[in-house]
């Protein structure tokens, strides 16, 4: 299992923080397992069985900067999965994602199985519920998805990217009251990933991204995000550089309105043999309003010294000499407003789909 | 062919002939306690919290996060041992054997040349103490902590572990069970102290726990800068390091709180160090963490009077067997407040350094500013750099930024130097030196010397 945290070195270890767990009467059980059986044949089945005997034993997480209180699991409605799946492949890997509860549930208790290769996919998520992604790349493909979710929605996805292979994936993630994404996307040798990670709205959004790279591998990620009223959105990007001469750039740009709050955790986490790896983080986040809130936590672990290693973040709340500039240009204070703030995400415009452009554009509205 | 650079100790790994007059057995209880209290000829007050702060260690749990202290085994340290030497006034009372230690570390030069007084804790006790004639004409008061209790009851209570209570972590609780020694600081309304105050600790014995408590209150408009200065010799058991140290800046005073600790490669340094600031008031904190096992370490202040300042800036240095897990808090509760964090660090032979920090900007800390960078040498790829910075904003009107870099030197800048005619150890050194050069400035001139010679030294040795 990858870990996202690993602080090691030599034969000392640090001391990380176990989150404590709540147990809940109301967690789905066998009853709920049957019914998911029900809906898989062959070796998907057997893997579900066994991965239910690890989910009861996890609790939900007790996390201090998202609680998770009043959380209810959705009644699942199973579609029937006959997918012949490389079973080796989901467990190699397999990792630990935002909470392992979450990992093993997406596994266990999927709603729908999707298995994705080369070619363009453009896949609309709209109902609650739990899904399961395996994305195998061989040579090229692009993959757009757009969730929206009333209620909630649990996300597992297993990304590789073999070797010399090519991956561009746009992920939007829109409202809900609960939605947990949790993605280990693994480069093999050469292989480039450009990943555009945009979150907005709903009440507790959790974001969990680890990209492991491999020797000369490249991963250019950007988070866009907005937060309001009393949500929380808790991000957390993680690149693990383990080969010689990966690349990984991370931005994050964002805006945090009314009473809302994000998290923002970036890891860079280059391990000895890394050598040349260039390791790039950069995040910024808006506030808009005297009660809004922003963590962040860039964190970079380094055990190879011949690497560029760097990272900064930042907030501030809409730059007055800007605003002064753009009025001065004959614009209200509310036009230059929605001018700077629709400028946060106006690169995500550029790197979505068409078909799914305008719904974008009318989220980035209901922001400005 | 890149760097191996091990800073040489052997200046400070002497043992010194000390005779002790009363040595703890190994542990920790009721018993002990009050035999120490009682020793100390403490107020009952002072024993109640002991007795407490005991009750509340055997309670907690270890720390959640840094270094792993497993092998810490807090039933094997002698917590108290009392040297047999009276407390001197002046250097010339210090009984011959522990002039000899202090000597060593350079302690009478010090006090001569550059500094107005010194207090110097052997083990549990301060055994020298001297201030300025002048100093006490200005009201400043300058003792060590038992005297202090003693002499000023009322005035030590409203500050002893008022900032770090013994409910803060395990081992604020067992500092409050078991502190011994330190210094206690008092500078009056508007005293601007002219030259920095000094106090020196000395672990001479193995396998015993240093829990010395410094406490500074620098009144409305007051200046001061302190310096404390660590070390130990290297004994082959353990040793525990678990001071504290307590900053009450008023109104529009200035402290400044210069460090260099460099207890010997046996010692888990497990110390705690905050400051609270009033209005238009200002801290500094100035840290060198050379030695130790194990270090945590976060000095933090808490801004919370408009307008008043921190900055912090430190060097950490993590060579073979370290593993250094410190850092810098500040938590802004007022408006127009600033804080600037520079926190550098040099791991090398398999060192670890790992910055861990907070900053938090309140709802109320409107139109404040803050800035973190941190900046890590790895001066080879057997060591680890790892630095967690958390920043909390709660409020739009504020302005915050964090910065980190983590690197070895560059080839390019060592073919730079050399081509301008360096050797390539020259050119080595003057990059380690520019890169501590930040903190290296702020310290007293001794002490910069100090620091600069030993790097030196060790890139030579490197290099050969």
């Amino acid at each position: 299992m990858e870990k996202v945290i690993v602080i090691e070195h030599d034969r000392e270890k640090a001391v990380i923080w176990e989150t404590p767990q709540i147990f809940s009467e109301s967690d789905y059980g066998y009853d709920i397992l049957e019914r998911a059986l029900e809906a898989t044949e062959g070796p998907l089945k057997e893997w579900r069985k066994r991965k239910y005997q690890e989910y009861r034993e996890w609790g939900f997480p007790k996390w201090k900067r998202c609680n998770l209180d009043g959380m209810i699991l959705p009644e699942l409605s199973f579609k029937q999965t006959e997918l012949e799946i490389d079973i080796s492949l989901l467990e190699k890997l397999d990792f630990e994602g935002a909470h392992r509860k979450f990992v093993l549930m997406g596994d266990t208790f999927f709603t729908d199985f999707f298995s994705l290769g080369d070619g363009k996919s453009i896949i609309r998520s709209n109902e609650d519920g739990v899904e399961n992604y395996l994305v195998v790349v061989e040579n090229e493909a692009e993959i757009y998805r757009i969730s929206k979710t009333d209620r909630f929605k649990n996300t597992v996805m297993r990304i590789l990217v073999k070797k010399g292979a090519r991956l561009k994936f746009v992920n939007v993630d829109l409202f809900g009251n609960h939605s947990f994404e949790n993605m280990f996307i693994f480069l093999e040798e050469d292989a480039k990933l450009v990943f555009r990670d945009f979150k907005a709205f709903g009440n507790r959004k959790v974001g969990h991204v680890l990209v492991k790279l491999g020797e000369e591998s490249q991963a250019d990620v950007k988070s866009y995000f907005y937060q309001n009223k009393n949500g929380v959105v808790d991000l957390l990007y993680a690149m693990r550089f383990s080969s010689e001469e990966s690349e990984g750039h991370l931005k994050g740009h964002g805006i945090v309105d009314d009473s809302g709050k994000v998290v923002f955790r970036g890891i860079l986490d280059v391990k000895r043999g890394a050598k040349n790896a260039v390791a790039e983080e950069m995040e910024h986040t808006l506030i808009l309003s005297p009660s809004a809130r922003m963590d962040a936590i860039p964190s970079l672990w380094v055990d190879e010294n011949d690497v560029i290693a760097s990272h900064s973040a930042s907030s501030s709340s809409l730059d007055e000499n800007g605003l002064f500039y753009l009025m001065t240009r004959g614009l209200s204070e509310a036009e230059a407003k929605k001018l700077i703030v629709r400028g946060v995400f106006s690169d995500l415009l550029d790197e979505v789909n068409e078909s799914m452009r305008g719904e974008v554009e009318n989220v980035i509205n209901q922001i400005v | 062919m890149m760097e191996r650079i091990i800073l040489d100790d052997s200046r400070f790994n002497f043992v010194p002939k000390v005779k002790t007059a009363y040595k703890a057995p190994p542990g920790l209880d009721e018993k002990l306690i009050e035999e120490i209290s009682r020793t100390k000829e403490e107020p009952g007050w002072m024993l109640k919290h002991r007795l407490e702060s005991l009750k509340i260690f055997r309670e907690w749990h270890n720390p959640r996060f840094g270094v792993d202290i497993s092998d810490l085994d807090l039933g094997k340290i002698v917590s108290y041992i009392k040297p047999d030497a009276k407390k001197g006034t002046s250097w010339e009372e210090v009984p011959g054997e522990i002039k000899e230690a202090f000597d060593r570390l350079g302690i009478p030069e010090a006090e001569r040349k550059y500094l107005a007084g010194v207090g110097a804790q052997l083990d549990s006790e301060v055994v020298y103490q001297n201030i300025k004639k002048e100093l006490e004409k200005l009201g400043v008061i300058f003792l060590d902590m038992e005297s202090a209790v003693r002499e000023y009851p009322d005035l030590v209570r409203e500050y002893f572990m008022k900032l770090v209570p013994n409910t803060d972590h395990k081992f604020a609780a067992l500092h409050g069970a078991i502190w011994s020694g330190g210094t206690f600081l008092y500078v009056p309304t508007g005293v601007k102290v002219p030259m920095p105050l000094q106090a020196y600790f000395l672990m001479s014995n193995p396998g015993m726990g240093q829990f010395e408590h410094t406490i500074i209150v620098a009144e409305e408009g007051s200046e001061v800068t302190f310096i404390e200065g660590c070390s130990a010799p290297r004994y082959n058991v353990i040793n525990l390091h678990a001071g504290m140290v307590e900053i009450y800046v008023k109104r529009g005073a200035k402290v400044k709180y210069l460090t260099i600790q460099n207890w010997s490669k046996n010692t888990f340094n497990l110390n705690t160090k905050r400051s609270i600031v009033e209005e238009e008031g200002s801290m500094t904190w100035v840290s060198g963490s050379l030695g130790s096992h194990k270090t945590m370490l976060y000095p933090m202040t808490i801004l919370k009077g408009r307008g008043s300042r921190a900055e912090s800036l430190s060097i950490t240095y993590a060579g073979p067997g370290q593993h250094m897990d410190t850092g810098s808090k500040v938590v802004h509760l007022a408006p127009y407040t600033s804080s600037v964090v520079s926190a550098k660090s040099i791991s090398l032979g398999g060192g670890w350094a790992f910055y861990r920090g907070l900053l938090k900007i309140t709802k109320e800390a409107v139109k404040s500013k803050a800035s973190v960078e941190c900046a890590a040498l790895m001066l080879d790829n057997r060591s680890k750099s790892d630095t967690v910075p958390i920043i909390e904003v709660e409020t739009d009107k504020a302005d915050v930024g964090h910065e980190a870099r983590i690197g070895r030197i560059g080839e390019d800048q060592i073919f730079y130097l050399m081509n301008r005619g360096l050797s390539e150890q020259e050119a080595k050194s003057m990059i380690v030196k520019g890169f501590v050069e930040p903190v290296v400035k702020e310290l007293p001139f001794e002490y910069a010397v100090e620091l600069n010679k030993l790097l030196e030294l060790e890139i030579e040795k490197s290099i050969g």
